[in-house]
């Protein structure tokens, strides 16, 4: 944010083009909220009981347990990135073909992310699982960095840079994101146990990358 | 999670530029909310069916399934009075930061989990972990939508600044006071979940009753 008036679209040169560009990002960013809303609340679904009587309501509870787990790190996951998205596109004013396919790359991860996570909850002994999980929550990071690289580097699509605010925190959140989940791949040797646990860790990566663009706005 | 607070918005150099944005990422984040709140509501109705198979007619077999029918009357009720509050909410929040974001993200994940709760009573709707679960989840959307009003608009933080002390609380309270419709009638569980349920709907629009009063003597 903070960019200079003369940069808000409405007030461009040429005001016509000016404002369908923007028309055009707003229908990109409804777009992909729709996709991210329907996405996050789908995560709910493997969350299911057996039908019928004489179900043993509280033992079945117990059991789902580690789908409600894979159900809890996905809803923040991708509640952090759909901050992210919002946090890129507060910059974007134009689109064009390329920034289209770079965003539909990265709800094609957010799409895959309800099956994953379900992947996980049901079958979290397995490596496989495990591995496809952390590559999908990768997968949307890099695609989002790679969003921003090529939006905002060099003003392609935006007239202010990377490196303000917000935007800085959004593409840092979403590259630490990619990392650990990407790095807690090399503990699979330890058992798919030790790898669900180090994704917690990416909490303390968000609060560090906050702590770290606190300190460069207050400095 | 991250929720510490971002620097105060709308102290930005150019404040005016900043306001307008302010307000379109406000109304970002309530259409994202809008979003998850329309899907969870159409999801309660995927319970809903009567086996394939039986010859029986159609009205006995709904019959036979009137608790997974009540279960989904309930929950409508109670996600549509919620979207109800949050959209009157997120008309007087005027500004955001990423603190808020997170305190709405946590009031959807409880949306969210509300077509599985609702299942759960619908279909073991005799089990006493089953409506304390449901009962549970439907009561912390209420009791975060609080949390998240409280910390919206105590001393106008992102918006009200200009509302009477009343409406304020009002505002703030109101989550808590439709969590406290579901939360109170579970004293009856003794009686069977149909008693609680019936109480559930009395008491839903009764509340909302009160709410609509509540505003309308605060508008006036």
């Amino acid at each position: 944010m903070g960019a200079d008036a003369d940069a808000s679209p409405g007030a461009a040169p040429g005001g016509g083009p000016a404002r369908e560009q923007s028309r055009e990002v707003a229908r990109i960013t409804a777009f992909s909220d729709g996709v991210f809303a329907i996405a996050i609340t789908l995560l709910a679904l493997p969350l299911a009981l057996p039908r019928g009587d004489g179900v043993e309501v509280w033992g079945e509870l117990q059991r789902l347990g580690p789908s409600f787990r894979s159900f809890c790190i996905s809803f923040v996951v991708i509640g952090a990135y759909w901050i992210g998205h919002r946090g890129i596109f507060l910059l974007v004013e134009r689109s064009d073909r390329r920034l289209l396919w770079l965003n539909l790359l990265l709800l094609f991860f957010i799409v895959l992310l309800p099956f994953t996570t379900s992947l996980v909850g049901e079958h979290g002994d397995q490596r496989i699982a495990v591995a496809v999980y952390a590559l999908s929550v990768a997968g949307a990071g890099f695609a989002a960095v790679g969003l921003a690289a090529y939006a905002l580097g060099g003003r392609r699509l935006s007239s202010s840079a990377v490196d303000e605010g917000e935007v800085r925190l959004a593409v840092w959140r979403n590259l630490v994101t990619a990392l650990v989940f990407v790095a807690s791949l090399a503990l699979l040797p330890l058992g798919t146990t030790v790898v669900e646990l180090s994704w917690l860790s990416v909490i303390v990566a968000w609060w560090l990358v906050r702590r770290r663009h606190a300190r460069v706005r207050a400095a | 999670m991250t929720i510490d607070s971002d620097a105060p918005p709308g102290t930005g150099p150019d404040g005016g530029e900043q306001t307008r944005d302010q307000s379109k990422e406000v109304a970002r984040i309530a259409a994202f909310s809008d979003g998850v709140f329309a899907i969870a509501i159409t999801l309660l109705a995927l319970e809903l069916g009567i086996p394939r198979d039986t010859g029986v007619d159609v009205w006995t077999a709904v019959g036979q399934q009137h608790a997974t029918f009540s279960a989904f009357l309930i929950s409508f009720s109670a996600v549509g009075v919620y979207w109800a509050a949050h959209h009157r909410l997120f008309s007087v929040i005027e500004r955001y930061d990423e603190r808020l974001i997170w305190l709405n993200l946590i009031m959807l994940l409880f949306i969210v989990l509300t077509p599985f709760t609702t299942s759960l009573i619908g279909e073991h709707g005799g089990a006493m972990a089953a409506v304390t679960l449901y009962t549970l989840a439907i009561a912390a959307v209420g009791c975060s939508m609080t949390g998240m009003a409280a910390y919206a608009l105590r001393g106008g933080r992102l918006g009200g600044r200009h509302m009477s002390d009343r409406m304020r609380r009002h505002y703030i309270w109101r989550g808590l006071k439709i969590a406290a419709v579901f939360l109170g009638p579970l004293v009856l569980l003794p009686l069977g979940a149909n008693v609680i349920e019936l109480t559930w709907l009395v008491l839903i629009v009764l509340e909302q009753v009160v709410a609509y009063r509540v505003v309308r003597a605060g508008e006036t």
